[in-house]
């Protein structure tokens, strides 16, 4: 009964927030890969600004987290 | 003793640089978005020897990013033609603020990754050797590297009209190492490069007559 009672209370906008917090979690854990990787490549090969590219993929990560932490609370 | 040895190998190397740097000259852009440097200042690699000296510094010729950034560019306009239609327009506004917001998450990560796959394709000449370094996508990097005197054959390969109008092509080099084929796709200025790596090739070769192998 009480399940029944959860089933019948699940709305599609719940739906929809959990999918996204699921979609946006997993981009955020790809955000810190292509971080990761930056940081790789710039080590085996090191240029005069690069650090221009591991500030872009700083950005990016925490953007992620940002739109991440914004969908869990505000939705 | 040991020391004056050492002092006289750098001598001589030092001696082949200044005379590849005589025949190479200074030609391309030595910046971060560079596709064509000779002797780029502060690059450096992994696996480099003390002594081994940068020549050239390619990467892709940057018109091949415009597919890419075409449909970037698509992407970003399209919230706003997402509003007209659902179950976008049926959502609420907070929903609406978070699915956009996620959208340009997904463009900006999409163009880095785009990029990335551009910037980080490097393909390097040393006076020593050369250096392939293929990133395909954000899982996969490899670093192949040959030495000069392992070459066999050069070819070059410009074809279509896109690269013959911005000059740009292909640079296949055949080698007697674990890699028997270096494809330096896409480069600036193919001939000059090919032109660059047979002087190598030849350097090398009066190198070894007189008995000047590093």
């Amino acid at each position: 009964m009480d399940l029944l009672g959860l089933v019948g209370s699940i709305t599609m906008l719940n739906v929809i927030k959990f999918l996204l917090v699921v979609l946006l979690s997993v981009y955020s854990l790809f955000a810190m890969l292509m971080m990761r990787q930056i940081v790789a490549m710039t080590k085996a090969v090191a240029m005069r600004d690069d650090f221009v590219i591991r500030l872009l993929g700083t950005i990016n990560f925490v953007f992620a987290l940002m739109v991440l932490i914004l969908a869990i609370f505000i939705l | 003793m040991a020391e004056i040895f050492k002092a006289k190998v750098q001598e001589k190397v030092n001696r082949s640089i200044e005379a590849i740097r005589g025949m190479v000259g200074k030609v391309g852009r030595d910046n971060l978005l560079t596709s064509f440097a000779s002797f780029p200042n502060k690059v450096f690699f992994e696996t480099q020897n003390d002594a081994e000296q940068v020549i050239l510094f390619l990467r892709q010729h940057p018109i091949v990013n415009l597919k890419w950034m075409l449909i970037a560019a698509l992407m970003l306009v399209l919230p706003s033609v997402f509003i007209f239609f659902p179950p976008y327009a049926l959502l609420p506004a907070n929903y609406q603020f978070v699915v956009s917001m996620g959208w340009y998450m997904f463009v900006f990560g999409y163009t880095l990754a785009k990029f990335m796959g551009w910037f980080f394709n490097i393909y390097i000449l040393t006076d020593e050797r050369v250096v392939d370094v293929d990133f395909a996508n954000i899982f996969f990097r490899k670093i192949s590297t040959a030495k000069i005197d392992e070459i066999q054959d050069v070819n070059i390969q410009s074809s279509g009209a896109l690269e013959t109008f911005f000059g740009y092509g292909s640079v296949f080099i055949q080698t007697a190492a674990e890699v028997s084929q270096f494809e330096f796709l896409a480069v600036p200025n193919p001939d000059k490069v090919g032109k660059i790596i047979n002087q190598l090739i030849d350097l090398e070769e009066q190198e070894k007559l007189e008995g000047r192998v590093k």
